[in-house]
């Protein structure tokens, strides 16, 4: 204890936080411990058996937690504590980098151009311009995206330009950590800030910008991904869907991962992931959007009764 | 009409990918549980619910110290 008591001091100031919870068995006699040994980060008493929830099963254990909030290690050896502990200190507070490099250069972005077909006539174009990028420790993935759809038969379904930025975290939840939703004259945020997951909205104009939470990252985030990483077999999660306007909740907005399909492409197979994106609204028609996408390339768009084919970069 | 939203988490999910990095730490293995605490790690702790807590004006949460390395010390008293 004495050299815990020693590294939580000299370690404090550059983010280490010690916590020690202490069992439910003969909690009452930590207040004295911790007094007689001059113990001054914070301690608790386990309730509702967390110890065990985190899997410690001999006294003392350790477990360390990163700065994006993950858990590294569950039952860290005694002997490599200061070992784990230097070696996450050392890490970025890889929100903040995500964040300064959500942006790529101009340059750096591709763009792939998409031909809207119906019933075999070109009915309109789409130019989608892409960026990503991965952060070094591969947990953080960051991308720019912008859409562009003219459909000059149908403008009621042209988009104009959007485009989008941020940063999403990796892992068996699959979060936005950042992310910013540009149309026309307004913006939107989605802000994960450590009191939860806001929206940040710019109206445009004289308006002021105002701030509303989106919920917790479990119960009704922008987007929670609830059951695990893409699987060969696929999956599905479902968050809400709120209208923007007057910030009421709109629908549910389900995505769905089919898993990896033969997709038939002028006249050549290939292996693509097949997602299906549907709003259910309230008053209004469901929107549905399948994509197929194979080593990261977006193949093919069905919306709406259309077929989007790729045509050139 | 196309919703915004639906083209930003298309786009997003498209992009994603698995990648995992090894590391150097040494973990306590070798009981009945290896497979649990394996489990538990890469991931947002599971819920952590203490009480009497002291040193610390008011009980601390992990959404709070995003950004902070947080070492969790489980300990006892004989």
């Amino acid at each position: 204890m004495p050299k815990l008591i020693e590294l939580a001091a000299e370690r404090k100031d550059q983010g280490l936080v010690l916590i020690g919870i202490h069992t439910e068995n003969n909690w009452e006699a930590m207040a004295a411990y911790v007094d007689q040994h001059g113990i001054e980060f914070p301690v608790c008493v386990d309730a509702e058996g967390t110890i065990a929830a985190w899997g410690a099963d001999s006294f003392p254990d350790y477990a360390i937690v990163d700065r994006q909030g993950i858990l590294r290690v569950a039952d860290l050896a005694n002997g490599g504590v200061e070992h784990a502990v230097e070696v996450l200190l050392a890490e970025d507070d890889h929100l903040s980098a995500a964040l300064s490099a959500a942006l790529p250069a101009e340059g750096e972005s591709q763009s792939a151009v998409f031909e809207v077909r119906s019933e075999d006539s070109v009915v309109g174009k789409l130019t989608i311009g892409s960026s990503f990028g991965v952060l070094d420790d591969a947990r953080i993935v960051t991308f720019a995206q912008s859409f562009e759809l003219h459909m000059p038969d149908s403008p009621q379904l042209s988009l104009g330009k959007l485009s989008f930025a941020g940063a999403l975290e990796l892992g068996p939840q699959l979060t936005p950590r950042h992310l910013t939703v540009e149309a026309g004259d307004g913006r939107v945020e989605a802000d994960v800030s450590r009191d939860g997951p806001e929206f940040v909205a710019a109206w445009g104009g004289d308006q002021p910008e105002s701030r509303f939470p989106v919920g917790t990252l479990v119960d009704g985030a922008l987007l929670v991904l609830a059951p695990g990483l893409p699987a060969e077999q696929g999956f599905a999660f479902e968050a809400p869907l709120y209208s923007l306007e007057d910030r009421e909740l709109e629908g549910v907005h389900r995505v769905e991962n089919r898993g990896r399909v033969d997709l038939e492409l002028d006249g050549t197979s290939r292996k693509a992931w097949h997602w299906v994106v549907t709003d259910t609204q309230a008053e209004t028609t469901d929107v549905k959007l399948e994509l197929w996408v194979a080593d990261g390339e977006l193949l093919r768009i069905d919306f709406d009764g259309k077929q989007l084919v790729r045509v050139a970069d | 009409m196309l919703h915004p939203i639906s083209i930003a988490a298309a786009g997003l999910l498209a992009a994603a990918a698995i990648l995992t990095t090894p590391d150097d730490f040494q973990r306590e293995r070798g009981r009945d549980n290896d497979a649990m605490k394996d489990a538990l790690e890469g991931r947002r702790p599971p819920a952590f619910v203490a009480r009497d807590w002291k040193n610390v004006d008011a009980p601390l949460s992990f959404d709070q110290l995003v950004g902070q390395v947080v070492l969790v010390d489980f300990w006892g008293t004989w």
